[in-house]
């Protein structure tokens, strides 16, 4: 086979994943329940964070300084890494077993396409709608952070920039976890009971006792952030750590989406 | 490249556990067909095809879809297969166009093409830009067909498509399988509806307990007992008549008549014992009013095979 077969085979298989891509996109924000859901979890806490610190300063600045500058900015986003990783979960949830719920997953199974196909996609098409929220709530929180510093120490482009990488990296975490539990278990409801247990109740508490940071995920990434708390592990394991939860958590829902019957 | 049959199976066989789904099917479909599985329910026809659609794996055997051996060369096969498996599921919040943009982005990038005709030849057209959680069963179905249709398919699967359909959207659907046959394709029909399957079908295999029975064309299945119905003025005399003849293994009175069935490997044809017949009866004196071949309808085929089944079993 010459080059430029190769090359345009290539390009054609490129093209039938974006468009597999499109269609995942479209099957989570036409869902109008799940898309309420995402802003209120991601984009309104930001306005809602500065919003109450713009106020409280303005009706007492002697007492509360100003909604901008760098400490509201770090509270601001590890607020938005917490309410968000919720949204995170749902979206991942929905893209991994929302065909299966709806019993849809068979009749794209029917068109012959790859099983490992129609779960890759869902990757890329649940990360199209989560990130542009969370750009949209970085960049509240940046514009604020700076617009209503005042006498205080706006942060410098670098490290809004680290902020939002890691931000945009806590809640992509999140949703490929969700991701890979939900297409192993094939529920929505029991995924989402069971992430949500694990992150809003068993995993603070494990982080809690500060012995377990060397398998945790939430460990690893209080580690990388910027300017963060010092957790007890080195940068290396914190990366091989969240690699380890993200691939982990795929492979065994791409596997099952591979084995299951349809 | 033409193919004989569209669907090829040899020695096919699902278990779940203990149980046997399918039995050792060997089944063939040939192309250019409409053709009817038909059998009870719970007989394993859903699952069958389920293994062909590759939603399930066999236990044992070998699968040939428009040629190509599945699951070998699955993606192949099936990018040509179009199918409706049990009740036609969707995503309920998606119009019924978005529902078939979904799947079409799983097909070939023309399947896109196609959604706008698919729309208009089931009749959906006007209604496409609505949620399908507005629909009726019967447009689901028809949504259900659209859908198969995005892969211009030279195979049809159709797993009871007629569920849920009032009489006319009954009728309307046997038109839509009739044109899609006479356009070329195949279409695979499971049913349990008898009566639908000899409407619609060319040829036919009958499936129970997971085991194809019999299968051929429907006359072949229909008309394979050489019978004649006759209506005479004295049924008496006419039956003692009808006795002495070389090619008549039988007559025996019956409400509508008398019903005379030929022996087997008779040197006459049913025509010619039948031209003898009626002049050996008008020589008797008898006033013949009933002449016709009496062809079993699939009911009367089917049962009689299952009941010889279940008296065998």
């Amino acid at each position: 086979m010459s080059s430029a077969s190769l090359a345009l085979e290539s390009a054609q298989s490129q093209a039938r994943f974006r468009r597999l891509v499109g269609a995942e996109l479209l099957k989570l924000r036409r869902r109008r329940a799940l898309v309420a859901a995402s802003l209120a979890l991601i984009v309104a806490p930001m306005v809602a964070s500065y919003v109450v610190l713009a106020t409280l300063h303005a009706g007492n600045a002697a007492k509360y300084g100003p909604a901008g500058g760098v400490d509201n900015m770090r509270g601001a986003l590890e607020l938005l890494t917490q309410i968000g990783a919720v949204a995170a979960v749902l979206i991942g949830v929905n893209a991994g077993a929302g065909d299966l719920a709806a019993g849809v997953f068979r009749e794209l199974v029917v068109t012959g396409r790859s099983r490992l196909a129609l779960f890759a996609a869902r990757i890329p098409g649940g990360l199209a709608l989560l990130l542009p929220l969370v750009a949209v709530a970085c960049a509240i929180a940046a514009t604020a952070s700076v617009a209503l510093a005042g006498s205080g120490q706006a942060p410098g482009a670098d490290l809004l920039v680290e902020y939002a990488a890691w931000v945009g990296l806590v809640l992509t975490v999140g949703f490929l976890l969700a991701l890979g539990v939900s297409s192993l278990l094939g529920s929505r409801s029991t995924s989402i009971g069971v992430l949500l247990a694990w992150q809003l109740a068993v995993a603070p508490l494990l982080l809690q006792t500060g012995k377990l940071d060397s398998l945790l995920v939430g460990a690893a990434l209080r580690r990388i952030e910027p300017g963060g708390e010092s957790v007890a592990i080195s940068p290396l394991t914190a990366i091989l750590l969240i690699a380890l939860w993200t691939i982990v958590p795929l492979a065994a829902g791409a596997w099952r989406t591979h084995t299951r019957d349809a | 490249m033409s193919i004989a049959y569209v669907v090829e199976t040899s020695g096919l066989t699902k278990r779940f556990g203990e149980r046997v789904a399918v039995d050792n099917v060997d089944l063939r479909v040939p192309s250019g067909s409409a053709f009817g599985y038909l059998g009870p329910n719970g007989a394993g026809k859903t699952t069958l095809i389920r293994m062909l659609l590759g939603l399930t794996g066999a236990t044992a055997g070998t699968m040939r879809l428009l040629g190509r051996p599945v699951p070998a060369e699955r993606a192949a096969a099936l990018a040509r297969v179009g199918a409706i498996v049990e009740e036609p599921r969707f995503h309920r919040y998606l119009s019924g166009r978005e529902n078939l943009a979904v799947i079409a982005a799983a097909r070939e990038r023309e399947a896109h093409g196609r959604i706008e005709g698919a729309l208009a030849r089931v009749g959906l057209a006007e209604r496409a830009d609505e949620r399908v959680s507005t629909y009726s069963l019967g447009m689901r179905q028809r949504l259900g067909v659209a859908r198969a249709l995005l892969a211009d398919p030279e195979l049809l699967i159709l797993d009871e498509p007629t569920n849920g359909l009032d009489p006319a959207g009954i009728h309307e659907f046997r038109g839509m399988i009739r044109g899609l046959v006479e356009e070329g394709r195949t279409v695979l029909l499971s049913s349990h509806l008898l009566d639908e399957v000899e409407k619609i079908c060319d040829a036919v295999a009958i499936v129970d307990h997971g085991r194809v029975v019999m299968q051929g064309s429907l006359a072949e299945l229909k008309g394979d007992r050489q019978t004649i119905l006759i209506g005479a003025n004295d049924s008496v005399r006419a039956q003692a008549v009808l006795g002495a003849h070389p090619a008549v293994r039988s007559a025996v009175k019956a409400p509508d008549g008398i019903r005379v069935t030929l022996r087997p490997g008779s040197p006459i044809t049913a025509e010619e014992a039948a031209a003898d017949i009626n002049h050996l009866l008008v020589d008797a004196g008898l006033a013949v009013h009933r002449l016709e071949p009496a062809r079993a309808s699939l009911e009367e085929r089917f049962l009689e095979i299952t009941s010889r089944l279940g008296v065998a079993a």
